[in-house]
């Protein structure tokens, strides 16, 4: 079953971070219509949860959706996030 | 001056970051985490791909490695690239996949770094950037 939340709803809902880490948690959400506050922060005033996933992968068909209609979109993790960090060599 | 905040209580430093498509105004903002001891910037391939880049117009072949072997990877130029409220045009950029369970989907290194001056303020969560 899609997690994808129907784009055609009337008035969709508007959250802030905080909401959608309550409702959503330890999920991948994808926001579209974010009301940024700078460009220099992870930080905005509130957004539309255009779908949310458990797997990161998952998230593809509904950014592709999403981008029919909105020119940005964002995707997040709500939970904790970690490292560590690889390192690269080229052959 | 640019100043960018991030929670200093937090395992690495997280920022947000954007990436624009190809031949198009639509751009993705996401999760990176800054390592200033990386020589690249890394994007996992979903962002990539779903912006509408494809592996075929990648530049080089790239393999990481890991503890459980080697992973193939490649390089790119994307359109427009942005951090730190900094933006850079053609931006070259690693492409490879990343564990889900991190909660990001890409690191800065130091191939957008090294254009900036930056000044990181542990105790307050925030970096100063100037462009060079």
């Amino acid at each position: 079953m899609s997690d994808a939340i129907h784009a055609d709803e009337s008035a969709p809902e508007r959250l802030t971070w905080k909401q959608i880490c309550e409702r959503y948690p330890d999920e991948w959400v994808v926001l579209v219509d974010t009301e940024w506050a700078n460009d220099t922060d992870f930080d905005f005033g509130t957004t539309i949860v255009f779908a949310h996933h458990k797997r990161r992968k998952d998230m593809s068909p509904d950014v592709k959706s999403a981008f029919e209609r909105y020119e940005s979109v964002g995707t997040y993790w709500t939970g904790k996030m970690r490292g560590p960090i690889p390192r690269f060599m080229i052959p | 001056m640019k100043v960018s905040r991030f929670d200093p209580n937090g395992e690495l430093i997280f920022l947000d970051g954007r990436i624009w498509g190809p031949r198009s105004a639509r751009w993705r903002s996401i999760r990176l985490v800054l390592d200033t001891g990386a020589a690249e910037s890394i994007v996992v391939p979903d962002v990539l791909d779903d912006l509408g880049y494809h592996p075929r117009d990648g530049e080089q072949i790239t393999v990481m490695r890991s503890a459980v072997g080697h992973e193939h990877g490649y390089i790119i130029r994307v359109a427009r690239f942005s951090c730190l409220g900094h933006r850079e045009d053609n931006y070259r950029v690693h492409v490879q996949d990343l564990p889900e369970g991190w909660g990001i989907e890409g690191l800065i290194g130091l191939t957008f770094l090294r254009q900036l001056n930056y000044e990181i303020r542990s105790a307050e969560g925030r970096i100063l950037t100037t462009r060079i």
